[in-house]
Order: C-alpha cells, then structure tokens, then sequence
C-alpha cells in the first residue's frame, strides 16, 4: 500500500455570520496516496474549493476551521497537521510541500511583470540562487511543462500568452518546489477541450516523474472519471459518496450522485430529432 | 426550397491585432473567414469551436454588434448588414441575443419587472397594463413567479438570472435568438432546466436558435445541426445525429476525442500548437494528424460531400 500524502480527518469549517456560524463544511474526510488523483466534484457552494483552501489554510478571514486535523507527509518528514500549523511552518509547506494552481491563472499572476520575473522569484523562495542560476532554473521550469522556446518566453508579459499557456506557467511555478501534493482548482475549466486535454496530460506527465498526489477539484464528472483513480462527490459541505473513477457511472450508489449523472446532456443524446426527450431536473431525480 | 431565416454567406470579420513587445508582428487578424451557413425557421444551429474559432465573432456580427468586413447575412431575405437604423430597430424585435455571464447583461439597479419590460418599451409595444401583463406570462414560460417582477438581479442564482435574460430576450416575440455559452457558467442540475427551456421556446413558439457553444454534448443534444469553426472557419456542417456518430473532418475528429467522456481516456499525442499565421492553404494543417504536402498550398473549400453534409478537407478519401 502507498503512504498517505494528506490525510483529512472529521474537516468542520464554518463562515461568521450575524446570527452566529455557518457550517461549510462538515466532518470532511478522505486521504490521498503518493501518485494517487483524487477528483472532487460538486456543484457550487458544496465545499470543494473551500476543501482545497482549508488544505492551503487559504480559507477568507471570515471562515475558520472547527474540528478535525490535516496531516500532512511531506518528503521523509514525519506528519504534520496542517490545520494547527504555525504561519511559519505553513509558508514553508506551501509551495515546497503543497502546490495550488487555479481556474484563473489571469488573476494569479501579476500583469506587471514578466513571466521570467514571476516564476525567478518562485524560484529563489525555495533556494538562494544567483542571477544566472534563477534563470536557468526557470527556464528549465518552462521546457518542463511543455513551453517551447523557454528563453524567449521569460521576457513575456502574461497578457501576450494564450490561457493554455498561462496555466502551464502556474503550473511551473506550482511545481518549482517539487510538492508531494498538488492541488488543482478548475484548472482547465478556462480552457477549450483541446487545451484542457493537452494540460490534463502534463499534469499526468508531471505527476508520474515525480509521485506527487494530485487533489483535482472540478465540476465535471466526465472529465474526473478520466484523469482520477478516485473521485469524491460533494453536496453541502459533505463527502456524499466516494469511488473509483472508473466505475463511477455504473455504480455511484448516492441519490445526489445518480441524480447528477442523469441530468447530463451527454446521458441523453438523442438517436435523431424525433426522439429527444427533455434532460430530467435534479428536483425530479430526488 | 424556400428561403431560410438566416443566412450568413461568405462572412469575414476582421479585428486588427496590435503586436506586443515581443510578440508576434502587427497587423495579425482573428475573427471570421469566409463563413457560410443557414439557420431555418425553429432550428436550431449549434456553432462549436474553442476559443479564438471565431464563433463569438460570427455571433456577434449577425447581431450587429460587431462590423463585418465583406460577405452577406441575410434575414427572411433582406440584406442585415446594409439596415440603416430603422430596419436595424426592426431587426431587432426579431433577432435577440442572450449571452454567457447573465450577471454582467442584467442591470444591478433596475427591477427583474423593468429589465423584462424594457424591451417592450424601446419598441413601443403595449401600453403599461399590456407590458405588465406580457411580463408575467414571460416570467412564467421561463419557470420563475409573479413575485420576481419586484426583486433585482442579485437576488437570484446564475441559472435564475440566466432565465430572466432569456425571458427579456423572448419579450418582443423574436424569430431567432443568438444564445453565445448560455449555460456554461451554470451548474449541472441547473443548465438542464435552461437546456430544455431553449428546447420548448422552439417547438411551442417555432423559435429558431443559434447556439454557441464549445460543449460538444450539449450541442449534439439540443441541436438539429452543427457548424463546427477554427481559427475562423467552418470546417465542417452536420445534422447533430450524424456529427455525433461520426464526426468526418479531421479537426472535428480531434474535437470529439478531446471532449471528456465516460469511459474515455487521456491519449498520449504529439502536441503542436495552433498556428494562426498561416497564410494558405488549410489552418488547420500544423495540427492535423492527416496532413499531406498539398495542405499547405490549397485552401480547402466547404463541399458537400453528402446532401446534407459539408466538408472543408482536400483529404477526400477521409472525410467522404
């Protein structure tokens, strides 16, 4: 059996409201091995993003964990648990232990500097590095996710990149830490299909040189069937089912489950015109 | 035959590219090429691409919201693109367009009463009984209460918002509606209900649609046919059924394979970017797995290579 990257257990989160807490997210727990995609899907406001934030402890000012722990094994190191780690400890985990890349690479990166000096800077965080040293390493970082002609690349601002190429420089910089685990938000959800399957396959690449765990959050069950050895289903704040990828359309065994596969448009294609029916409503299915 | 509602013949749409520092020289152009396609009275036309095919462009420009460079769009016959204001205000009460972010469309300040009416009073139809009436009904049709006439936007989730624009767009009784991603922001559950809302304004009103869209089930689902662009051109028009089973043109071939599926798998391929630069011959070719020498020196041409069924592909033994 492989060694559990991070391992959730009993996760309560709750937002401060004015008639006391909200819970967001409630008795979350799930784990995921060295190598191992773990797909998280759910529609909004099931807690999925919140998941992947509390991991990080990005979660907004007004929210705060309750109960439960997340530990954290990072290279060798014995666990962590990263809902009580300190700031310090924290900085140091994310981007070395722990990688994000987001839906938006637009709003992650800084439109005022160049994509050399963003990821240079990714790069000395982890490692003091001298002028040339930084450089090289971040062209490297380019070359790996697939980015050609690197050393030109660097002197770009990221309006002049296409929204592919965006995410692959997020993914550049998630990675210069060498991370056991990183977390995807929607990352190709931005991205047309053929973009979206070029991206899905370098994170495989990636993935398989360097036995990261991949936590991948998105809405698509489709696409998580795909790329995950397991998916996790989310509705209102709560783990509802979870599975492998690849029996997900045949045997999810939770109403909400059922009721999102059914209701896709891909489940109903009609044979011709005379036989398309109306797509059934998740209110009909439960 | 008679004459469909729409019809967009040979369509170009330039926008001039201003060259970045370091980027590629000015004076690139993105938008439509060459676009031909029919849209006839309740069909519903599925326009899918990924981002910079140009299908927002074509959109946009039947809307006349953005201005062609040269060819035709023609509506029950007459010349769109040469209406002064008056056709163009005409145009209007039977061309409508519904987009992605119904945030965005939606006026924060006003009432989901005045944004659904104020159609009705650019146009001056009814009086304000009329209007109030027609907006209930209209609110209805959509699945949502009497009791939003008086709440504003904000107050409602995407896919009820999305709704409200919808019912706006239905106010003045259009004969087309150009829907550009209408329920790609929306979640699952809730972009069936929209789905077959668009469905049911076709079969009880004969409302005719054109449908744009990078979701490929979505499109073979709620579509007669589809118009498949890149890099600004149509490669391919299918009935939806016969797109579905067998998509013909290399480029739709690709498309299909990407779109996530169950029980699909991610393929392992040489991966060449998209070249926009090309100046003859295919754009699709830097691409294309089926590429051979004469791709780079002759512009494909859309040709039927059945009925109803058109193909821009020199490959004739491919896509046939």
């Amino acid at each position: 059996m492989s060694a559990p990257v991070v391992s959730v257990r009993g996760l309560t989160a709750a937002f401060a409201t004015e008639r006391g807490e909200a819970s967001v997210l409630e008795d979350v727990t799930f784990r995921i091995d060295t190598g191992e995609t773990v797909a998280m899907v759910g529609e909004s406001g099931s807690g999925k993003s919140l998941t992947s934030l509390a991991i990080m402890r990005l979660l907004p000012p007004s929210a705060r964990i309750v109960a439960g722990e997340i530990l954290f094994s990072g290279a060798g190191g014995e666990a962590i648990d990263l809902a009580r780690a300190s700031e310090r400890d924290l900085r140091a985990i994310r981007g070395a232990g722990v990688g994000m890349i987001f839906q938006e690479p637009m709003s992650a990166l800084n439109p005022a500097f160049t994509i050399g000096a963003q990821i240079g800077e990714t790069v000395r965080l982890r490692h003091k590095a001298s002028r040339a040293e930084t450089r090289e390493r971040a062209e490297a970082l380019l070359a790996k996710v697939g980015i050609a002609d690197p050393a030109r690349r660097l002197g770009d601002y990221p309006h002049q990149l296409s929204g592919g190429m965006r995410q692959r420089v997020l993914i550049a910089m998630a990675i210069a830490g060498r991370p056991a685990l990183l977390i995807a938000d929607e990352p190709t959800t931005a991205l047309d299909v053929s973009t979206q399957a070029q991206i899905l396959r370098l994170l495989r690449t990636l993935q398989d040189e360097a036995g990261m765990g991949l936590l991948f959050v998105t809405h698509d069950l489709a696409l998580a069937s795909m790329i995950a050895d397991r998916v996790i289903v989310m509705y209102a704040g709560r783990i509802v089912e979870t599975g492998a990828a690849s029996t997900l359309l045949a045997s999810a065994k939770h109403p909400y489950t059922r009721a999102l596969l059914e209701c896709l448009p891909a489940r109903h294609l009609p044979r011709d015109r005379t036989h398309w029916r109306p797509l059934p409503t998740i209110s009909e299915l439960m | 035959m008679s004459e469909p509602l729409l019809r967009v013949e040979h369509l170009t749409t330039r926008y001039a590219v201003r060259g970045g520092v370091f980027g590629a020289p000015g004076g690139t152009v993105r938008g439509a090429e060459d676009v031909s396609f029919t849209v006839g009275r309740g069909e519903i036309v599925g326009l899918v691409g990924e981002s910079g095919s140009g299908k927002s462009t074509v959109g946009r420009t039947i809307a006349r919201l953005e201005r062609a460079t040269s060819g035709e769009v023609r509506f029950d016959g007459e010349d769109v693109l040469a209406f002064g204001p008056r056709a163009l205000k005409r145009y209007r009460r039977r061309v409508q367009a519904v987009f992605q972010d119904p945030a965005s469309s939606l006026d924060p300040t006003m009432r989901v009463g005045e944004i659904i009416a104020e159609p009705l009073v650019v146009h001056g139809i009814g009086d304000r009984r009329d209007r109030r009436e027609r907006v209930a009904s209209l609110l209805a049709e959509v699945g949502l209460g009497p009791d939003a006439i008086r709440r504003y936007p904000r107050q409602f989730s995407g896919g009820q918002r999305q709704r409200i624009g919808i019912a706006r767009a239905l106010a003045v009784g259009p004969d087309l509606i150009i829907a550009d991603e209408p329920v790609s922001a929306l979640d699952v559950s809730v972009q069936a209900q929209v789905i077959n809302l668009l469905h049911a304004l076709r079969e009880t009103a004969g409302l005719a649609l054109l449908f744009i869209s990078h979701d490929l089930p979505t499109v073979e689902y709620l579509c007669d046919r589809v118009v498949v662009m890149y890099l600004g051109r149509v490669m391919e028009i299918a009935p939806a059924a016969d797109f579905q089973r067998a998509p013909l043109h290399p480029y739709s071939r690709m498309l299909a394979r990407d779109a996530p599926r169950f029980g699909g798998r991610l393929e392992a391929r040489a991966e060449v970017g998209a070249d926009a630069t090309l100046a003859t011959g295919c754009v699709f070719r830097a691409q294309c797995p089926d590429a051979i020498p004469d791709c780079s020196r002759i512009p494909p041409a859309l040709e039927a290579v059945r009925p109803d069924r058109l193909v821009a592909c020199i490959r004739k033994d491919l896509v046939s």
